[in-house]
């Protein structure tokens, strides 16, 4: 009652990064701050429908925190071994049904383009959890938020990304909202893992700075934030040149020394050896904030779409 | 020309909450308008604060603070308790007499003004009243230390201390008292009121005459006084007598730090009569309102404070005075010591007092969230109050051509007092780690940015402003 500024999500769909203004996600960061510390009983006749086509465990148990947490109650699946789908009925047949049951879906499907859809098809919002390699719009929002919360600021910043850009959405997502904040951004992939021509073009019609380089050394000293993904095995045509890559690229201690002293490393996790675990307990250290910050913006982005905030 | 525009804040006109644009030029509030059109004027601003989302206050007055110099800046100091200050929404206050040596004379008070200049915000001082033949108390010392070296020139120093002191009690009031410098340093700007001690507490400014009441009486503006339940129905007929007789007088008697149902009661008593209407105020502390002596035994050492903390019944006492009206002004009665100083094995020498320039105005707030106070109380009680009490111009009030005196809040934000974040010299408080809704965000003084609040990154910045007596 007290945010002056009128609510501009209320009652929109959230499917990709792309449909958010520079004030839309600023307002939400704001009220993920507001939400961090305590959990005001904004939603407690709301039922939140939870629909998991496949399986995902941070980003399911997070939102169903989320929920709770503001005194919303959560129904849903994340098997649809245990659903009519297994029946046969259709996608549109079953958000039609759901859009009756809840205020609103937050979905996950591995196919392209079905949150987009289901917010067609739904007179409810429609928040999407991802779908396959398209979009993730709140896990940016996380990583926007841990950013802010880590850096103190978003605009200006110099951020790089390493290792698999080619099939990485997180990367492509977080970059081209990174450039509403005038960063400076830097692609560090091996060969054959770029970013794909497409979004590159993209970014430039956005007027998005960004370079591109295969040696992490040469920029270690420029950058406020390095954001790793995973290589992972199956692109490469065989095993030593997976190792050879891999090990170029490892995140250790020793080589933070290289790097600005408060450089913030980020992932989107699950890890494997991309960091030494000898980062975890330096303050560099971004991807567990990361995963605690997930609950403040996914409270901030259910209050907001359901206009109690 | 210095021009702030903060957008987009929420103002409070009584009680009801206003959107609005306040353009802040030259440290005056130039403008207060919703969505305010600077390009229709050709105004341009140096800097934009987004207060949306955010309360606009006028800053806090705080007309009791002791800050520790000269004296005992290991507790604190003018530029650490005004750091406290600005990041608790205060953006004035009045410092206290207390210190070592006492702002008593007028040689004290010039050393002090030029101590004060660190200050980051506006200041003003309280002078002392003392007993000016202390000296004779202090030849007694150091009689009694001679009797216990040399007994056998015992009988000679008893005689010759004993005629002192008859000889005291021969002078009048104002040769016993700096009664003197009391009256001039009233020609000072920045002395608003004069402060008797009639109990006991930090320092050495006790008072046993009432005499010297009657005398002040006549010869200052505001009287402050600290003040136990014991003396005070004598203190307040007293008053009553004077103002009776003295009906054109505008003297005011200030009592400080109410902490009983009985002291609450008889002010309430009081303040009914006629003749001693607008002229009998009184304060109460966030510590005395805030806790009770259930909390005070749950923190032991640390709520020791002059006067002590009541019963669960007197605290709800003073929050009756509060909404009847009783209690004119809240006021810190901020007095720090270190944590080593109130750990101190030796339970008769822990000093009274705790800090608390960073947490009134998070307390009152939380209140009001919890319903317990009007955001327009808080703005009356610990602003509006003591601007208008201490006849402070231009100040108390966000109004077109006040002082460009501001706090924005955030009302609804949580934050959990911790004693390694505060400001203050003495790093702890007495509410540390209650969580509390509604944090200072922005802090102006005289239209300077002084203090910043970042929620995302929960930094604090200060920024180096001069500071300025209250005229």
């Amino acid at each position: 009652m007290f945010f002056a500024k009128k609510n501009p999500l209320k009652g929109r769909d959230i499917i990709s990064i792309h449909d958010l203004s520079k004030e839309d996600i600023l307002y939400l960061l704001h009220q993920a701050a507001d939400l961090a510390t305590y959990n005001p009983r904004l939603l407690p006749d709301k039922i939140i429908a939870s629909l998991f086509f496949e399986p995902s465990t941070r980003t399911r148990l997070s939102f169903d925190a989320a929920a709770k947490r503001l005194g919303a109650q959560v129904i849903g699946f994340d098997n649809i071994e245990t659903t009519s789908l297994k029946k046969g009925e259709s996608f549109k047949d079953t958000i039609k049904m759901i859009e009756q049951y809840a205020d609103v879906i937050v979905i996950r499907h591995p196919k392209e383009g079905s949150a987009q859809l289901a917010a067609d098809l739904s007179h409810v919002p429609v928040i999407n959890a991802g779908d396959g390699s398209n979009q993730h719009p709140t896990q940016t929002l996380v990583d926007l938020y841990t950013i802010k919360k880590e850096k103190g600021k978003l605009e200006g910043l110099t951020v790089g990304f390493l290792g698999d850009l080619k099939f990485g959405r997180t990367v492509h997502s977080l970059a081209s909202a990174l450039g509403l904040f005038n960063a400076n951004i830097v692609f560090i992939a091996p060969k054959g893992l770029e970013m794909p021509e497409e979004y590159l073009k993209e970014l430039q019609s956005k007027s998005v700075n960004f370079s591109q380089t295969s040696d992490l050394q040469s920029v270690a000293q420029t950058l406020d934030v390095l954001y790793v993904t995973r290589i992972q095995e199956e692109r490469f045509k065989n095993k030593k040149d997976y190792k050879k890559v891999a090990g170029s690229y490892t995140i250790s201690k020793e080589l933070l020394a290289n790097f600005k002293q408060d450089v913030l490393v980020m992932h989107p996790l699950p890890r494997l050896e991309e960091i030494n675990q000898d980062v975890d307990d330096t303050p560099n250290q971004g991807y567990f904030k990361q995963a605690g910050n997930a609950v403040a913006v996914r409270k901030a982005i259910l209050a907001s779409v359901l206009g109690r905030v | 020309m210095t021009r702030i525009l903060i957008k987009n804040a929420t103002i409070y006109e009584k009680n009801k909450p206003l959107q609005a644009d306040i353009l802040v030029e030259e440290g005056i509030i130039s403008k207060i308008e919703p969505n305010l059109n600077l390009k229709a004027n050709k105004i341009k601003v140096d800097k934009t604060i987004d207060a949306t989302g955010l309360t606009a206050l006028p800053g806090m007055i705080d007309l009791h603070v002791h800050c520790r110099e000269p004296g005992a800046t290991h507790k604190e100091d003018f530029l650490t308790a005004s750091h406290a200050a600005v990041a608790g929404g205060i953006t004035t206050f009045f410092d206290m007499p207390n210190n070592s040596p006492t702002t008593s004379t007028i040689a004290t008070l010039e050393e002090k003004r030029q101590l004060a200049k660190k200050a980051v915000m506006n200041y003003g001082f309280n002078f002392g009243v003392v007993k000016i033949a202390q000296n004779i108390v202090s030849n007694d010392v150091k009689a009694d230390k001679k009797q216990n070296n040399k007994s056998s020139k015992k009988n000679k120093e008893t005689k010759s201390a004993d005629k002192q002191v008859t000889k005291q009690s021969k002078l009048k009031i104002d040769e016993q008292y700096n009664l003197e410098e009391a009256k001039e340093s009233q020609k000072y700007k920045c002395v608003k009121a004069i402060k008797v001690y009639l109990g006991q507490t930090t320092g050495n400014l006790m008072i046993d005459d009432l005499k010297v009441l009657e005398h002040l009486f006549l010869t200052t503006k505001i009287v402050m006084l600290h003040i136990e339940d014991d003396n005070l129905e004598e203190v307040l007929e007293l008053f009553s007598n004077y103002c009776k007789k003295n009906t054109a007088s505008k003297t005011a008697l200030y009592i400080c730090h109410v902490n009983s149902k009985k002291m609450v009661e008889l002010i309430k008593r009081y303040k009914k009569q006629k003749h001693i209407e607008e002229r009998l105020f009184c304060e109460v502390t966030p510590h005395h309102l805030f806790l009770n002596n259930e909390d005070a035994k749950m923190l032991g050492r640390l709520a020791y404070v002059k006067p002590i903390i009541l019963t669960k019944d007197d605290q709800k006492a003073l929050w009756r005075a509060l909404e009847d009206g009783t209690i004119d002004v809240v006021a810190t009665d901020h007095a720090p010591h270190t944590l080593e100083e109130k750990n101190n094995p030796d339970i008769t020498k822990v000093p009274a007092g705790m800090p608390g320039l960073e947490t009134a105005l998070p307390l009152l707030l939380n209140a009001v969230h919890e319903g317990q106070l009007a955001i327009g109380d808080v703005i009356r009680l610990y602003s509006t109050a003591p601007a208008k009490l201490f006849r402070l111009k231009k100040k108390g009030r966000l109004k077109e051509g006040f002082d460009a005196d501001i706090v924005l809040v955030q009302q609804k934000l949580k934050k959990r007092i911790i004693n390694d974040n505060l400001l203050t010299k003495c790093k702890w408080n007495a509410f540390s780690n209650r969580e509390l809704f509604g944090v200072p965000v922005y802090t102006l003084v005289n239209g300077n940015l002084v203090y910043v609040y970042d929620k995302f990154t929960d930094k604090k910045t200060l920024h180096d402003v001069k500071g300025k007596e209250v005229e």
